[in-house]
């Protein structure tokens, strides 16, 4: 069942993790073409770095928005990894009681869910923004 | 403490906790098996053992002392409860007077820390629980 669990989780994991990257790319394009267009009533390109310095999610004080949100995803795929590791640490005896694994999986869910619900309001908000008319 | 273990901390100190309380029931799984062992490696009668619980405390970035679950509980021995003397003349272990020495261990008493114990862990889990509740109701907010 762990099996089960850690090879579609790794793949998934994956998934999202490209669907992250993806969507950040995206974000960055927009929200520099926005800029752009504020700035110089202009349709700029629209690539990111291209239009100088502009206004947008990536550009947050401190620690960037892209820079967060892939500490984040890291957090949970060390999550992930751990609960990948659980099914051999079973095996060898190194886990000690039941709750252990029961809590490290329900972490690993959670921590998982919640990036889900963060990439599906990320992919929501770039959808709305597509949709807009010019 | 940062980012995800943050957010995990109630979790890993329940996980403490239910750590915590398992060991007390070996402890007394083990008293309760040696009830009438009368020698030991060290000559004497098995002797009762105990469990005791201490904090796990951690420094946080300010200084500040946080208290982070339960340390994994130290077993110590009961010296408190004397021995019981029985006469068995019978027994391999006696002494001259045809009387040995009966461990330190009370049925009644153990099984009564046993349900405790049990108590204890159940009221862990509920915790447990409840924090996996309302991580998921959270979750909800953003669907």
């Amino acid at each position: 069942m762990v099996n089960a669990i850690s090879g579609g989780g790794g793949m998934a994991r994956e998934a999202i993790a490209a669907a992250m990257r993806a969507q950040q790319q995206a974000a960055q394009n927009i929200s520099g073409g926005a800029g752009a267009q504020a700035g110089q009533g202009l349709g700029a390109t629209g690539m990111p770095g291209a239009a100088g310095p502009v206004g947008g999610v990536g550009q947050v004080e401190g620690t960037s928005f892209a820079q967060q949100l892939s500490d984040g995803l890291s957090q949970v795929t060390n999550q992930v990894t751990a609960t990948d590791k659980l099914p051999e640490q079973m095996l060898n005896g190194e886990v000690a009681d039941f709750h252990d694994v029961a809590i490290q999986l329900k972490q690993s869910d959670l921590s998982f869910r919640f990036a889900l619900q963060v990439r599906n309001k990320l992919i929501d908000a770039y959808r709305e923004v597509m949709r807009m008319s010019v | 403490m940062k980012g995800l273990d943050r957010l995990f901390s109630g979790m890993r100190s329940t996980s403490s906790g239910l750590s915590a309380e398992r060991v007390r029931m070996d402890v007394i799984a083990e008293n309760i098996a040696n009830a009438r062992t009368t020698k030991t490696a060290d000559g004497g009668p098995y002797r009762r053992q105990l469990v005791k619980f201490e904090p796990l405390v951690q420094r946080a970035a300010n200084g500040q002392m946080l208290t982070v679950g339960m340390k994994r509980p130290e077993i110590i021995e009961d010296f408190a409860t004397p021995f019981e003397r029985i006469y068995a003349p019978n027994h391999p272990d006696r002494d001259e007077n045809g009387e040995i020495e009966m461990p330190n261990v009370s049925a009644t008493r153990e099984m009564a820390d046993l349900v405790s114990a049990m108590r204890a862990y159940e009221a862990n889990l509920a915790a447990q629980e409840n924090f996996t509740r309302m991580a998921e109701r959270a979750l909800q907010i953003a669907r």
